[in-house]
């Protein structure tokens, strides 16, 4: 097996809080060629092994498109500034996972934080050999080891991905439209179950009494669902910057509880498990389709199944008696 | 219609087409209909598609008045030729209206830089490069002072194109022409006011909507108080078809934008009379003939209606729509440029037909640079050409009747009406703005005919077809900013040793108090002006209550591309960005870039959309960026290619700072430049020496844009061999 070599000129850059070195390295993160890949992988065992790992929180952000997500991060990443954080930012978004090119205007719905002294990362997550999460959590690592802190993460979900988001980030901050409902019923509890911190955003202008109401009957049903220790449900304007402080205070006092229960480093041991489950499963996909690989050296089997001459299954077993292991499948 | 007139028509239709079958020609496609504008137009109109229509018996100066705002017309006056300009400072600026005036120009049209535009004086760090480039460079009342000296303004009318500076910009005017002997009550002419198309297209705001609505509030309530000679808004439909709308969205968004003033003056407690009589409207004129004369009629057949069902005014001027058009600077080409003097004159005959109150009429220059003298002069000269050897001011709405022109002003009207109806059902023009309904469909629209000119589909002479290789330069207006912004910066300097520092403080106070409060801002800014506070000043101290507003930029993925497809070269340059990112790992990244107060968009945005159609990951950097901005996200972002979509003509102070910062902070390994936009050929050597890979003209193709990038970049990979 090839052994990733750590670039040490790209390793002291990033301990020393280079952007640019961060920034290359989590290029080598996105590529989809066999050779950065390693010495990405080389990269992130070095940083994984970095203490400030451990303490440097990883928040999602999550929610609709056009539920205000950038633009809270725009806010609450000055905010951080200002509070002497050195936040980055990581927008991953799941509509650019179509082949071809995406666009990402996210600097454009960050324009103050893409000013300040933020590290601000969007990311089309289509290349990357180990899937979209697996790259956010690499980035997030080399960005920890870097210095940043926190790791705000963005994506869009509301529906299958908020269990992905789960297996990222320390706390998920579930964003809502003004009036959300409908969608939300179809959103199922499962999301109102994991959900750390959930947010009425836009509450202002004309907006500010219907985010009020919806703000009233989240907070009962989070009641009804999961008891006294329910979450509770903040209103923000990332416009006006209203209850941005205290949005980050709930956030803050979560965290802190948790990394005083245990729970917190629990949750990273679980998301590493998730981490090494996928990372096995897309090591084999790609093992069977790999130029070289499964498929290719049992090319006979496969004819012959197409053929006719043995049936699917069997051709399937015969592959994998031929390797060294016989996993019950 | 009658059993004759059908069987008429029928009889028609067969020798129409027979001929057509002798000629070999495809009958179904010559006989049907053709789109413009996204308005079907058939072959033959005829008297059945009067049938039913209700504005045909008015005459001109009568409600709804379709066929003229005045009974007399261009028999009584004709037309206003009102061409826009400004540059440099305010004494060159001077100079050149009082020649424009003395050459037959009859009202003056002042074009602001950008700096002013935006709030800002001209020693703000967020300005350099923008002073005195494409507009004029105005900081204080001593400034408006000069920009006037010895033109009466108790006798020629002026229109002022400020929106989100126009509290300090109006004050400052008034305070000139108070000093100059002419108090405000005489000053006519026209404050352009309009914010909602700012947040919409032209992107000079300043503070977020609201705040922004109540601005214009505060100065339709003041001059409707003070100034009952001037037009407290010039209501715009123009920019929009700049930035791509077709003529329904235009004439729609516009209407919607007017009936969302006269609400915001209603709520102040204004009666409809009081003000709607004082407020204008601007459109576009571009090369689609008829529709552009049709959509002038059809405006004011809306407007009158509109204002009448919702308000039933007392005063017939309340709902009489008068109107100043501009042709179509987009229409015009950076190829054959003296192709767009017969352009501008036909679309200038549009507006007149279309019975325009007053014209601008662009240069043949338009899209190299600021018109030089000589262009001036022949775009002067064509509206006199028209309005003296013509005879097109003989007769009064020469198309009224006319089968095709009246349905086509009907079918203009109705889909306009559907289009406000939609606008207001989602809350009106503020709302409809803040959640982007316009932009998207405007944007899209731009795309999509930016593809259809890519495919050939619609013709440009010059650029798309009958082309030519032997052009020579031309010599284009370049103004030296530097000196400008020194010579400004001086000038600050003395005001600000000469003033009353204290009654300047004092104004200043007062106008942050009456923000937070209910004063009319208009009012307060006359004061501070006159104390001789600066525009920079006073747009800060409204910023300390208000807060300055940005908006994202967006590409529109997925809409150039559909609309390419099958192309062969789109295919051919869609395989070379694959190669590359098969080669790389990844796509190559382009970050798309504005530097500077430069607020056109619609080149950037459309770059964006379609290369990442092409299969670029594509960065779209924020509006206003300053040279260090860009450099941090390009190199955050590792993208490959940094490309500047450069407009108002800041390129040669802000990108030379770019290239230079990028090789600083990366060396050789930094990303490619490229640039695009408004460049004149005299600058091309100075870019290329700064660093700048490659320069791409108006009209240049998308899939011509992403091949050649890609080039560059295989080109520059195989020169360091790095990965
Ligand atoms: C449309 C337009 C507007 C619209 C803008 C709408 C919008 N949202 O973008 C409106 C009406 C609002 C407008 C306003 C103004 N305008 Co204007 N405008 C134009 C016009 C007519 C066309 C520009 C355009 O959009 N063309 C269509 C697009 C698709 O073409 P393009 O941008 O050139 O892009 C092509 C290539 O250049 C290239 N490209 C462009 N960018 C990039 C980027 C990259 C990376 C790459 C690879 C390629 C590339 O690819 C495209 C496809 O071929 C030009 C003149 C002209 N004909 O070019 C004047 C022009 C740019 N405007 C001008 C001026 C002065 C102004 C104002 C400042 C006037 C004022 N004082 O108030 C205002 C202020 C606007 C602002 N906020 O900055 C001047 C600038 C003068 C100068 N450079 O010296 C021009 C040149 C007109 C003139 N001759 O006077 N304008
Ligand atoms: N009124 C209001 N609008 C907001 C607020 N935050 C975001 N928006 C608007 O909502 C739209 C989507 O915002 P964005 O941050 O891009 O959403 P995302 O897709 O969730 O990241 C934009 O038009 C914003 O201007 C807010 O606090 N108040
Ligand atoms: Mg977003």
């Amino acid at each position: 097996m090839d052994r990733p070599e750590l670039d040490d000129e790209l390793w002291s850059g990033i301990v020393a809080g280079d952007r640019r070195a961060l920034a290359r390295a989590i290029s080598l993160c996105e590529s989809a060629r066999a050779d950065h890949r390693l010495r990405a992988e080389a990269l992130v065992a070095r940083a994984s092994a970095e203490p400030r790992l451990a303490t440097t929180a990883r928040i999602g952000l999550t929610g609709p498109a056009g539920v205000g997500k950038s633009t809270l991060i725009d806010t609450l990443g000055q905010h951080l500034l200002q509070a002497g954080h050195r936040p980055a930012v990581l927008a991953v978004d799941p509509s650019s996972r179509r082949t071809g090119g995406s666009l990402l205007g996210d600097q454009t719905r960050m324009p103050r934080l893409a000013r300040g002294d933020a590290f601000v990362r969007p990311s089309p997550t289509r290349g990357h050999l180990g899937g979209a999460g697996a790259y956010t959590l690499e980035a997030a690592i080399l960005c920890a080891a870097a210095g940043f802190e926190p790791v705000l993460i963005e994506t869009v979900g509301v529906g299958q991905n908020e269990t992905e988001i789960d297996d990222l980030v320390d706390l998920v901050v579930l964003l809502l439209q003004p009036g959300a409902g409908d969608e939300v019923q179809g959103m199922k509890r499962g999301l109102l179950e994991h959900v750390d911190v959930l947010v009425v955003a836009k509450a202002d202008g004309p907006l500010l009494g219907v985010a009020e109401e919806t703000r009233a009957r989240f907070a009962g049903a989070l009641r009804l669902l999961r008891g006294p220790t329910a979450p509770s449900v903040a209103l923000v304007s990332a416009q006006e910057g209203t209850g941005i402080a205290e949005l980050w205070q709930v956030i803050e006092a979560q965290l802190d509880e948790r990394r005083q229960s245990g729970a917190f480093a629990e949750r990273r041991a679980r998301q590493r498990r998730a981490w090494f489950r996928n990372g096995l499963v897309a090591a084999l996909t790609r093992a069977v389709d790999a130029p070289g690989g499964l498929r290719e050296r049992w090319a006979h089997l496969e004819e012959a199944a197409a053929h006719g001459e043995l049936s699917v299954p069997e051709a399937v077993r015969a592959v994998l008696e031929g390797l060294s292991w016989s996993p019950r499948v | 219609m009658n059993d004759r007139g059908r069987a008429q028509e029928r009889a028609w239709l067969e020798r129409a087409s027979k001929e057509l079958a002798r000629a070999g020609d495809e009958t179904a496609d010559a006989l049907g209909p053709r789109l413009r504008q996204g308005v079907a137009i058939r072959p033959l109109y005829t008297a059945a598609d009067l049938e039913g229509l209700e504005h045909l018996d008015a005459l001109p100066g009568e409600p709804p008045y379709v066929r003229g705002p005045r009974a007399s017309m261009y028999r009584g006056r004709p037309w206003t030729l009102r061409q826009y300009a400004g540059f440099s400072t305010a004494e060159e600026s001077n100079e050149f209206f009082l020649r424009a005036l003395a050459e037959g120009q009859r009202g003056l049209s002042v074009a602001f830089d950008l700096a002013t535009h935006r709030g800002y004086d001209s020693d703000h760090p967020r300005v350099a490069g923008d002073v005195g480039k494409a507009g004029v460079a105005v900081d204080s009342v001593e400034d408006m002072k000069r920009l006037f000296q010895g033109i009466d303004l108790g006798a020629v009318s002026v229109s002022m194109t400020m929106n989100g500076a126009v509290l300090p910009v109006l004050a400052a005017f008034i305070v000139a022409a108070e000093e100059a002997g002419v108090e405000q009550g005489r000053l006519s002419g026209t404050i352009q006011n309009d914010i909602l198309k700012e947040f919409m297209v032209r992107n000079t705001y300043i503070y977020p909507p609201a705040p922004s609505m109540r601005i214009v509030a505060d100065v339709i309530e003041y001059a409707s108080e003070h100034m009952p000679r001037f037009n407290s808004v010039s209501i715009s439909g123009y920019h929009m078809q700049e930035a791509g709308a077709t003529a329904v969205q235009e004439l729609a968004f516009t209407l919607a934008d007017g009936l969302e003033y006269v609400r915001v003056a209603r709520e102040r407690g204004l009666p409809v009379d009081a003000f709607a009589p004082r407020l204008s409207f601007f459109f576009g004129i571009g090369m689609s003939f008829f529709v552009e004369i049709a959509k002038l009629r059809a405006a004011r057949l809306l407007w009158s209606e509109l204002l009448t069902e919702r308000y039933q005014p007392q005063d017939p001027r309340s709902c009489l729509l008068r109107v100043h058009c501009q042709t179509s600077g987009v229409s015009l080409t950076a190829q054959q440029p003296l192709n767009n003097v017969v352009r501008t004159a036909v679309e200038a005959l549009a507006a007149v037909f279309g019975g325009t109150q007053s014209l601008h009429t662009n240069a043949w220059d338009e899209a190299i640079a600021l018109p030089s003298d000589a262009a001036a002069r022949v775009a002067r000269a064509t509206q006199l050409v028209l309005q003296h050897e013509t005879g097109v001011t003989d007769v009064i709405d020469p198309w009224g009747g006319s089968y095709f022109m009246e349905s086509l002003t009907a079918e203009l009207a109705r889909e306009a009406r559907a289009l406000i109806d939609e606008v207001e059902a989602r809350g009106g023009m503020t709302q409809a703005v803040a959640a982007g309904f316009p932009q998207g469909l405007i944007d899209r629209a731009a795309i999509e005919r930016q593809a259809r000119v890519d495919r050939g589909e619609e013709i440009v002479v010059g650029v798309n077809r009958f082309t030519a290789d032997d052009e020579a330069p031309l010599e284009a207006r370049v103004v030296d900013d530097e000196r400008v912004r020194r010579e400004q910066i001086a000038r600050l300097e003395a005001l600000r040793r000469s003033r009353d520092e204290e009654a300047v403080r004092g104004a200043l106070a007062r106008l942050e108090a009456g923000a937070r409060g209910h004063d009319n801002l208009l009012a307060s800014s006359v004061e501070a002006m006159r104390a001789r506070a600066t525009l920079g000043e006073v747009s800060a101290a409204l910023e300390k209550v208000f807060g300055r507003y940005e908006q994202a930029l967006r590409g529109l993925a997925g809409v150039y591309g559909r609309s390419v497809q099958g192309e062969q070269s789109w295919e051919t340059c869609q395989r070379a960005v694959q190669a590359f990112a098969e080669r790389e790992g990844r796509p190559p990244r382009i970050l798309i870039a504005k530097l500077g107060q430069d607020g056109h968009d619609r080149g950037a945005k459309l770059i964006a959309t379609g290369l990442a159609d092409a299969g670029f990951d594509v960065d779209l950097g924020p509006l206003f960026s300053t040279p260090e901005e860009v450099a941090r996200i390009a190199l955050d972002n590792d993208v490959h290619v940094v490309g500047i979509s450069t407009q108002a003509g800041a390129h040669t102070t802000l990108v030379p700072e770019l290239t230079q910062l990028l090789r600083e902070a990366a060396g050789s390994a930094g990303p490619l430049v490229v640039c695009g936009g408004i460049v004149p050929q005299e600058h091309h050597e100075q870019l290329v020496e700064a660093g700048v890979a490659a320069l791409f003209e108006p009209g240049t193709p998308v899939p011509v844009i992403a091949a050649r990038i890609v080039e560059l970049l295989v080109a520059a990979r195989d020169r360091d061999g790095s990965t």
